[in-house]
């Protein structure tokens, strides 16, 4: 944690398109949907799972629905090792903590935006967050690191 | 008189700066202070209200007198403490608060000033008759001040940023840095943070080498500083990358505010040493005796060649040490005590200073009680210790209190959030001293507080005009509200008024400390908000594309939305005129995207959206919307859309763009906290639809064209493809026109817009903006949350009682019942017409002069008639049809004649909905 | 800025919630219109400890029950909101 290094991080921008919310007021997730992001106790994204929604529609019949959201969704996907560094930028969540590792995902806020970010590996995570915010963290991240 | 110098010590000064246009060079690691000690300038600034020849007092931050302004351009720093910032290669420092120079103030010719600005000169002032405020006030202005801030744009960005961790050392002297390692080696996530550019605290001035906590797995952060201790282990620290004036690194901000959450918080923070109270002690070469034994051992800077030591306690012992071995003279130590320690120096035992002598160049020689007589020692610095006060700041900030120590005379933690400790000299683990004398020849010229000015005279003066509380002493004298608050001054102050009042010091108390710490500057304050953005600017999916037709943006809330699509040599008002009549006559579509839009799915969606919504939502047909409205608890209006039933248990309800976040919670209140066995989900779906409203008398045409599908009738829905975009088609108007909105995911909306832009323009339409939506909506009589749904006005209020769901069981029902709001003379919907433009937020009267009766909420021109159209709230409402009023704008100077109608002012039947 | 331990998420800064009322402030689509007056215009304001709905709006948004002291902030439960929760 030098003083004078400049966050190492990359950081790519793209209409995040396939999600959808999954609600259930009744019954437990289906197999068929195992893997989603849960964000709330009874709320999961459905992500890039465009092909398996008739499939979980179906399996959730009269206890749950499927609301796309991602129209209205951009994701930016961060690499670099600094990937941690650059999300404590005006942020509020302990992305250091060693708990916080690939398949953790957490909702929180960063410079004022309501984000969800999802860790995808070692050095990688993607950060979801409305689309009308986009050009606001595009600046922010541009301003911070290396490669924004 | 022998000035400042360099001890020989081989290092060689590579660093150049300025001081007044003066170059000077520095060594690697000189404060501000040290160089331009060691340059021999001892006149450093003038004080604050008198202009009184000022130097340097400190060795660190708690530095009173020699403020000066760092910088040039967008980077100047005014105020900046010359101890607290490290020389680079360029500096350019300037003094303030003196004209035409320091050397010559005019202001100076003020110890006259004196006679003017005594301990509660301002509220003096403000208790006399306004002219003497008046008066005095340009005088004051120019008089009194500080460093004047920069008016050029700051350059560097400055970065927040969270930090996690399960201790927080504050200070790096002997006692932080031992902690530090200490908890390293036990584990967990250690920070240590230092404001000086080194550590060591103390033990720099002791020449005491410090072990390293970085290699004991410390997390390091120097020239850092701890400025506030807030609730539950959250510290905000304020990092330095670049002095005050200095380029930050490529790429860096020029610093950082860290929000730091700690599980544990220990406070290392040092003490202060206090100065003594005697006439003069504020000259140039009047300096705390630590100060001058840091210069000497740290930066090879001996401030004086005569020191005299004035002291009530064993360490300035060491000061003499010090300046003996760098080859000063000690010409006397003056100690209060009766009995002081061997030492090898001449050491006067009961001996006082009683006045420090000297001109503006700084101080000459000291007169001192010695016993029973007076005498008098030549002097290039008088070195003094009144002893030392704990920094208990960042305890106190959060909560802790704190116990009185006799022996130091000084207040220490004492209970407090158990997640806080303090350690070494910060619970006072320093020297005792002997009681503060309170002898006391010339109290006017006997400062207390440094920087703001305030004598022993004033405090005393406070005191007899009945000040007795410490915090009211405070306000009325400013002691200890400089930009220093104090550090060096409250325990004297707080000396002085205790004698004055008999009592102990514990008895008269002690003030607030409040954050920060020390100054920070706006810029690290903002972060990443500076530049214009105090808040994001949230852009509409189609953001591109109006941008391509060079809208107007107009902000709203958050959003910018486009306000209208100005052609060459078109003003705003002519342009909305003109896309608000192609709305009337042919067709127009604007973009509707921010609406809050909501997915109301599940077996008792209807059940949720009843409690929510004042309107019938339960016998809506499949495929069919209408007009809804939502009131608070207190049965107000809160919000107002649209509910369309899309299948048998799934809706959704459109509301206001500006309540959005409010609806999104007001709906999870709802459901969650009043109906939590509801089967019901609620997906916010704001963003995922991008939103498209076609309006005209062609809309319906041109949508058939498009779709190739039977358009749906009024306040009907339909699904189709547009430029092979998937489309929700609801036939809702807002313009009185027939309309119909298409909803499509935000992502893919813009082929769809171009389609029918080219549809609407072919039939000689335009795309139109909020302004022409305004007229538009006005003419009908819509309803805007936030114009005349103000959180004042119930559904009667509105004209909207007829859609109330009679059963009740929504939220603002039980309120509604309140005999008050069914009062006759309420301040009531109706519409007011005029020959010419109404202005908008006139208020409403009979006569210039007689009682408002409303007020004018919304205003427009008649689009296809002469004159202009307004919506009003006015006490009676529609009783007071036909009467003719006064809408006054005194702020806008226009006054129009107005008659009272119905608010709708085209179409009341609703005929042009109906293809 | 107060530190929240959420049920749901774990300890998280204040920023992350928002503040609804006081737990004595709820009212309910059924009660008397005197006594959603009295709930809503009446309320007591304690100096020690209340209790206090929140919602984790920025995180699990889900709605909690603080029990804070006005004064000091300290914070001695926080538990998912249960409706049949006494006031």
């Amino acid at each position: 944690m030098g003083r004078a290094i400049v966050i190492d991080a990359d950081v790519a921008l793209a209409p995040a398109r396939d999600v959808t919310v999954l609600d259930l007021w009744e019954g437990e997730l289906p197999a068929i949907a195992a893997g989603a992001m849960q964000v709330e106790p009874r709320r999961w994204w459905l992500i890039d799972r465009g092909e398996a929604t008739e499939e979980i529609d179906t399996a959730i019949a009269g206890r749950g629905v499927l609301v796309p959201i991602g129209g209205g969704l951009t994701r930016a996907t961060i690499s670099g090792p600094g990937w941690r560094d650059l999300l404590s930028v005006s942020g509020f969540f302990d992305v250091h903590h060693s708990g916080f590792g690939a398949g953790s995902a957490v909702s929180t806020i960063i410079h004022h935006v309501p984000v969800r970010i999802r860790v995808t590996g070692a050095s990688s995570c993607d950060v979801f967050f409305a689309t009308s915010y986009a050009s606001t963290l595009a600046e922010l991240w541009q301003k911070t690191s290396k490669g924004g | 008189m022998t000035a400042p110098r360099r001890i020989a010590d081989g290092a060689t000064d590579s660093l150049r700066f300025t001081f007044d246009g003066r170059a000077m060079t520095a060594r690697p690691g000189d404060t501000l202070a040290a160089a331009l000690l060691a340059n021999g300038v001892s006149l450093v600034a003038r004080s604050f209200k008198y202009h009184r020849p000022r130097g340097i007092m400190a060795a660190g931050v708690e530095e009173p007198n020699a403020l000066v302004t760092v910088g040039e351009g967008g980077r100047t720093e005014p105020n900046t403490r010359a101890t607290d910032v490290f020389v680079y290669d360029g500096l350019v420092a300037r003094s303030q608060n003196a004209w035409p120079s320091l050397n010559f103030d005019m202001g100076a010719m003020n110890g006259m000033l004196a006679r003017f600005l005594p301990a509660g000169f301002y509220y003096k002032t403000f208790f006399g008759p306004a002219s003497r405020w008046m008066l005095y006030e340009r005088f004051i202005r120019r008089a009194a001040g500080l460093g004047k801030a920069p008016v050029d744009r700051d350059p560097d960005h400055f970065e927040h940023r969270a930090a996690f961790c399960d201790v927080l050392v504050v200070g790096g002297g002997p006692a932080g840095i031992q902690v530090a390692r200490d908890a390293a080696a036990s584990g967990g996530r250690v920070i240590l943070v230092e404001q000086d550019a080194l550590l060591g605290g103390s033990a720099l001035r002791d020449g005491i080498a410090v072990p390293d906590p970085v290699q004991a797995g410390v997390r390091m952060m120097l020239r850092t500083t701890a400025s506030g201790n807030w609730d539950h282990g959250f510290v905000t620290l304020v990092e330095r990358i670049a002095e005050p004036g200095q380029q930050p690194p490529a790429g860096m901000p020029a610093q950082r505010l860290w929000h730091v959450r700690a599980k544990r918080i220990v406070l290392a923070t040092g003490a202060i040493e206090r100065p003594l109270t005697f006439a003069g002690n504020d000259r140039p070469g009047v300096m705390l005796a630590s100060a001058v034994r840091a210069y000497i051992r740290r930066h090879g800077v001996l401030a004086g060649q005569r020191v005299v030591i004035a002291t009530n306690n064993d360490d300035a012992y060491r000061t003499a040490d010090a300046a003996r071995e760098a080859g000063g003279t000690v010409v006397a130590i003056l100690d209060s005590r009766p009995e002081p320690p061997a030492a090898e120096h001449p050491t006067f035992a009961d001996a006082v200073p009683l006045a420090a002598h000297g001109g503006r160049g700084g101080v000459t020689a000291i007169t001192a009680r010695v016993g029973a007589t007076t005498r008098r020692f030549d002097a290039d610095v008088v070195a003094m210790s009144g002893g030392f006060t704990p920094v208990v700041h960042l305890h106190s900030q959060a909560g802790g209190t704190l116990g009185w120590r006799e022996d130091i005379q000084a207040f220490v933690p004492e209970g407090g959030p158990e997640w806080i400790e303090s350690v070494g000299s910060a619970v006072g683990e320093v020297e005792p001293i002997a009681p503060a004398s309170a002898e006391l020849p010339d109290p006017k010229h006997s400062f207390i507080d440094f920087q703001n000015d305030v004598a022993a005279s004033d405090v005393d003066l406070a005191w007899r005009e009945g000040y007795r509380s410490v915090e009211h002493l405070k306000r009325y004298t400013t002691l200890g509200m400089a930009t220093d608050q104090g550090k060096t001054s409250n325990m004297a102050g707080l000396a002085r008024l205790a004698t004055s009042a008999g009592v102990t010091i514990p008895q008269a108390g002690l003030t607030t400390f409040r954050p920060p710490y020390t100054p920070l500057t706006l810029g690290a304050m903002a972060g990443a908000d500076g530049g214009g953005h105090a808040a994001p600017r949230r852009r509409i999916a189609l953001h591109d594309v109006h941008e391509a037709r060079a809208a107007l943006w107009q902000p709203l809330g958050l959003w910018h939305r486009p306000r209208a699509y100005p052609q060459i040599g078109e003003t705003l008002h002519d342009a909305a005129l003109r896309e608000a009549r192609a709305v009337r006559t042919i067709a127009g579509l604007t973009d509707v995207s921010t609406l809050a839009k909501f997915a109301v799915h599940g077996p008792d969606a209807a059940r949720l959206l009843e409690m929510v919504c004042a309107t019938g939502i339960a016998k809506l047909a499949v495929g069919r919307g209408r007009y809804t409205f939502m009131l608070r608890e207190d049965g107000m209006v809160l919000d107002d859309g649209t509910v369309w039933r899309l299948d048998e248990n799934g809706y959704l309800l459109t509301s206001s763009t500006g309540g959005a976040d409010r609806m999104e919670a007001h709906l999870s209140y709802v459901h969650r906290v009043l109906a939590p066995t509801l089967r019901v989900s609620v997906v916010a779906q704001q963003e995922h639809y991008a939103g498209i409203a076609l309006a005209g008398p062609r809309a319906a045409a041109i949508l058939a064209d498009l779709t190739g599908i039977e358009p749906p009738a009024h306040m009907g829905l339909a699904r189709a493809k547009v430029a092979g975009v998937p489309a929700l088609i609801l036939a809702a108007s807002y313009s009185g026109e027939r309309a119909f909105e298409l909803y499509a995911a935000g992502h893919d909306a813009a082929p769809i817009w171009g389609a029918i832009e080219d549809k609407v323009r072919a039939a000689g339409g335009f795309p139109y903006g909020l302004e022409a939506l305004e007229f538009l909506r006005i003419e009908k009589g819509h309803v805007v949350i936030g114009a005349e749904a103000d959180g004042r006005t119930t559904p009667h209020d509105l004209g909207l009682e007829r859609m109330l769901r009679k059963a009740g069981g929504f939220v603002g029902a039980q309120a509604l019942a309140r005999p008050a709001l069914a009062a006759p003379d309420r301040r009531r919907l109706v519409g007011l017409v005029s020959s010419e433009q109404i202005p908008e937020g006139a208020m409403l009267v009979a006569n210039h002069g007689a009682t408002v009766e409303g007020h004018v909420t919304s205003a427009g021109p008649r689009l296809l008639e002469s004159g202009g159209a307004a919506l009003a709230l006015l006490a009676g409402g529609m009783a007071r049809e036909g009467e003719t009023l006064l809408a006054t704008s005194p702020t806008r100077d226009r006054h129009v004649r107005v008659t009272v109608t119905a608010p709708v002012f085209h179409d009341p039947d609703g005929a042009r909905y109906r293809d | 800025m107060m530190l929240i331990d959420c049920p749901y998420c774990g300890e998280r800064a204040q920023a992350e919630f928002t503040y609804e009322r006081t737990l004595d402030s709820i009212v309910s689509l059924d009660m008397p219109v005197e006594e959603v007056l009295a709930r809503l215009f009446s309320r007591a304001n304690p100096r020690g400890e209340d209790r206090e709905l929140w919602r984790h709006t920025f995180g699990c948004r889900q709605w909690l029950v603080l029990r804070r002291h006005r004064r000091t902030h300290a914070i001695a439960a926080v538990d998912p909101y249960a409706p049949d929760d006494p006031e």
